[in-house]
């Protein structure tokens, strides 16, 4: 991207970019604004090719789709890897710079080609991924495992539960009650984060509401007589995943003596919890 | 059931909480406290503290400037209180940084460290921030009001080093630190959250542990009265509240005075809205209030303020912002990003009064005495605190980083030797 001016990178910005107000009232009639005259930028595709013209909004797509570069392809095959396995080979994923190179050079073209050859499909691209040897290794560390005979895999055992973004919280929450939470993201900041979990009152505002998932799985209990399967079901709305033996021992008087209710706590204090609130 | 009472019970056997309780500081004299007024979006020193009255009209300005109570130092006229408590606080009017873009510059100032895509640098109120902080240490060491910069958070040190965000304004009246007060379903549901952590094991990480303290510390902090008063600006007379100024910068540098009172080690104030590309001596002077007698208002209330309380020595306040603009107004009547110049305020602890640092030229386009690099500032910072700048942190894979920069030196001249 170093080819490029600054006066063409403000034309290529313009497209994206939302007009502004203008202080006398309005909107104002550009949206961006040439730094030394003011003059309003005209919005421009960067010049791919010295011969290809200026191309109004959807030739922009469809210069993207026409395979003839891989910047695209490479945004999208930096970004699904990072998605993926956690680490972005160029980093930070939007400087594409030639200043700043991948760091595995040689994997990101294969899937740029890869990206190309399935014409764009990203089913297809994340398929590659996620069934690729380097996705299937194991990323804990620990005895007994085959990272310390396997030089290239030892760098990647650096697994690290760490907390859900505040997006992922959200809707996380969300999955769980089946209803929506206020627009507004949950923090970010750890402190402020549980104390949003135990005050805010919109989760178990969200599990008071008639209708949410753990009501549905409370109603269970009008055609199956065992608490158990309330607390499985339960287990799996929240942590995707069934109690275990010690768990059941320690839930399953409450569900039986305090029905909907403790089902409903409980259903709080998993989400409270530091499983549902980490990725592992 | 977990109850207010039993937790107190619990609590109050703990050493530091007597002296929470009493308002006291928890800090020693020589662990001084920080507060950082960051000016969001990049100030224009030519309008705020390097004015060029002699310079011509598109550099200068509409706002006139005026000599300050420090020989030499022209402050904006819109500025007239801070003018006349400058032989008490130090200047660096020649900061100076390759750094123009907001991110990458407030990078720059918060963490004393330019951008690196491989490694997240932390902030100077994380550095600060102990490493152990103790199992249910009550309140938070590091505040940002009302959010923090993205810059200013904990980079590759542990989550438990991160900034507490009051997320609110200070200055509304419904003010209160969110989702403070205890909800009684999380109480009936903390004694299920206990066995559910409890079957869960150990944490498995950093990230796991800081998760179980800040359980610790939200806990306390829903439940005790001490902990939500700390917060709580009521507390103060109308007349203090007034001498700040009742709009957010104003409530919040007295919010921070609140906090470093009652032992939080840092407070970042962000206040944004210095991104002036339009109109810049308008947006500098109208508003309610006006940006600059906001500004002028608040930092010299809360300077006066630490020093009736005896807090002027273990208080160091610095105001920053990540670069200043251009010297030359733009056809839209603004000033845009100008990383080459830019000024910073300081007093209080560890420092110097009275003394100006470096000096722009006649546009003030760049530093022609005494460079000085965002790094250097950081370094100064630290000094002033006391902090050990030789400190090596580690990332989570045992990288070794220095705190500051290797190249960096504070400024001898600021500093109290």
């Amino acid at each position: 991207m170093d080819r490029w001016q600054q006066r063409e990178h403000l034309a290529f910005s313009a497209y994206f970019a939302d007009a502004r107000p203008n202080p006398e009232g309005g909107m104002m009639a550009g949206k961006l604004f040439l730094p030394g005259t003011g003059k309003a930028v005209q919005p421009a595709l960067l010049q791919l090719n010295p011969a290809a013209p200026l191309a109004p909004d959807d030739e922009l797509a469809w210069s993207i789709l026409d395979g003839g570069h891989d910047q695209f392809g490479r945004n999208v095959a930096n970004r699904f890897f990072g998605i993926l396995v956690g680490k972005h080979l160029v980093d930070a994923p939007d400087d594409h710079r030639l200043s700043n190179p991948a760091i595995h050079g040689a994997l990101l073209d294969a899937l740029v080609r890869e990206f190309g050859r399935t014409d764009g499909d990203l089913r297809k691209l994340i398929r590659t991924i996620v069934t690729s040897r380097v996705y299937a290794l194991a990323s804990q560390p620990g005895e007994g495992r085959a990272l310390a005979t396997d030089p290239a895999a030892r760098y990647l055992a650096r697994r690290e539960a760490r907390p859900l973004t505040p997006t992922q919280f959200k809707r996380a929450v969300e999955s769980v009650v089946g209803d929506e939470l206020p627009h507004e993201p949950p923090p970010e900041s750890p402190l402020a984060r549980q104390l949003y979990v135990l005050n805010s009152g919109l989760i178990q505002g969200g599990l008071a509401k008639p209708g949410n998932s753990v009501a549905a799985i409370a109603a269970i209990g009008d055609f199956v007589s065992e608490p158990a399967d309330q607390l499985r079901e339960l287990f799996r709305l929240v942590l995707s995943r069934d109690p275990r033996p010690s768990e059941a021992e320690a839930f399953l008087p409450t569900l039986q003596k305090q029905g909907a209710t403790g089902l409903g706590d409980l259903a709080f204090a998993l989400m409270a919890g530091r499983e549902f609130g980490s990725l592992r | 059931m977990f109850r207010r009472r039993d937790f107190l019970m619990t609590m109050s056997a703990l050493p530091w909480l007597p002296g929470l309780l009493q308002g006291a500081p928890l800090l020693s004299k020589s662990n001084r406290s920080l507060i950082v007024l960051w000016m969001d979006g990049g100030m224009s020193h030519i309008d705020t503290f390097d004015g060029k009255p002699e310079a011509r009209p598109d550099i200068r300005g509409e706002l006139v400037s005026r000599e300050s109570s420090l020989e030499g130092v022209f402050l904006s006229e819109h500025l007239p209180r801070l003018a006349g408590i400058m032989d008490q606080c130090a200047l660096v009017r020649s900061v100076t940084s390759p750094e123009g873009n907001h991110g990458r510059g407030s990078h720059y100032m918060l963490t004393g460290r330019r951008p690196s895509p491989v490694l997240e640098y932390p902030s100077i109120g994380s550095i600060l921030t102990p490493e152990k902080l103790g199992d249910g240490n009550p309140i938070p060491s590091y505040v940002a009001i009302p959010d923090a910069h993205p810059y200013a958070r904990q980079g590759f040190l542990p989550l438990t080093r991160g900034p507490f965000e009051v997320g609110g304004d200070p200055s509304k009246g419904d003010f209160r630190v969110r989702n403070m007060v205890a909800s009684p379903q999380a109480q009936r549901a903390l004694s299920l959250l206990q066995t559910v952590d409890a079957l869960d094991g150990k944490p498995r990480s950093d990230s796991e542990a800081a998760r179980d303290r800040f359980l610790s510390q939200a806990r306390f902090m829903s439940l005790s009265p001490e902990a939500r008063e700390l917060f709580d600006l009521n507390r103060e007379t109308p007349e203090t509240r007034k001498r700040y100024g009742r709009k957010l910068l104003g409530q919040s540098a007295l919010l921070a005075r609140r906090l470093v009172e009652g032992g939080v080690r840092t407070v970042l104030v962000r206040f944004k809205g210095w991104d002036h590309h339009e109109s810049i001596a308008r947006a500098l002077t109208y508003g309610f209030p006006p940006k600059l007698e906001a500004l002028d208002q608040a930092v010299t209330a809360l300077h006066e303020d630490l020093a009736r309380r005896g807090l002027d020595e273990r208080v160091t306040v610095v105001l920053a912002s990540e670069f200043g603009r251009t010297p030359r107004i733009n056809p839209r009547g603004g000033r845009d990003h100008w990383a080459r110049a830019s000024s910073v305020l300081l007093f209080g602890g560890g420092l110097r009064r009275g003394v100006v640092v470096g000096k722009t030229d006649a546009n003030g386009e760049a530093p022609i005495e005494r460079p000085v690099s965002p790094a250097d500032l950081f370094c100064t910072v630290l000094g002033a605190l006391g902090a050990d700048l030789e400190q090596v942190l580690h990332t989570p894979d045992g990288r070794p980083v220095r705190t500051v920069n290797e190249s960096a030196k504070p400024i001898r001249e600021i500093l109290q030797s």
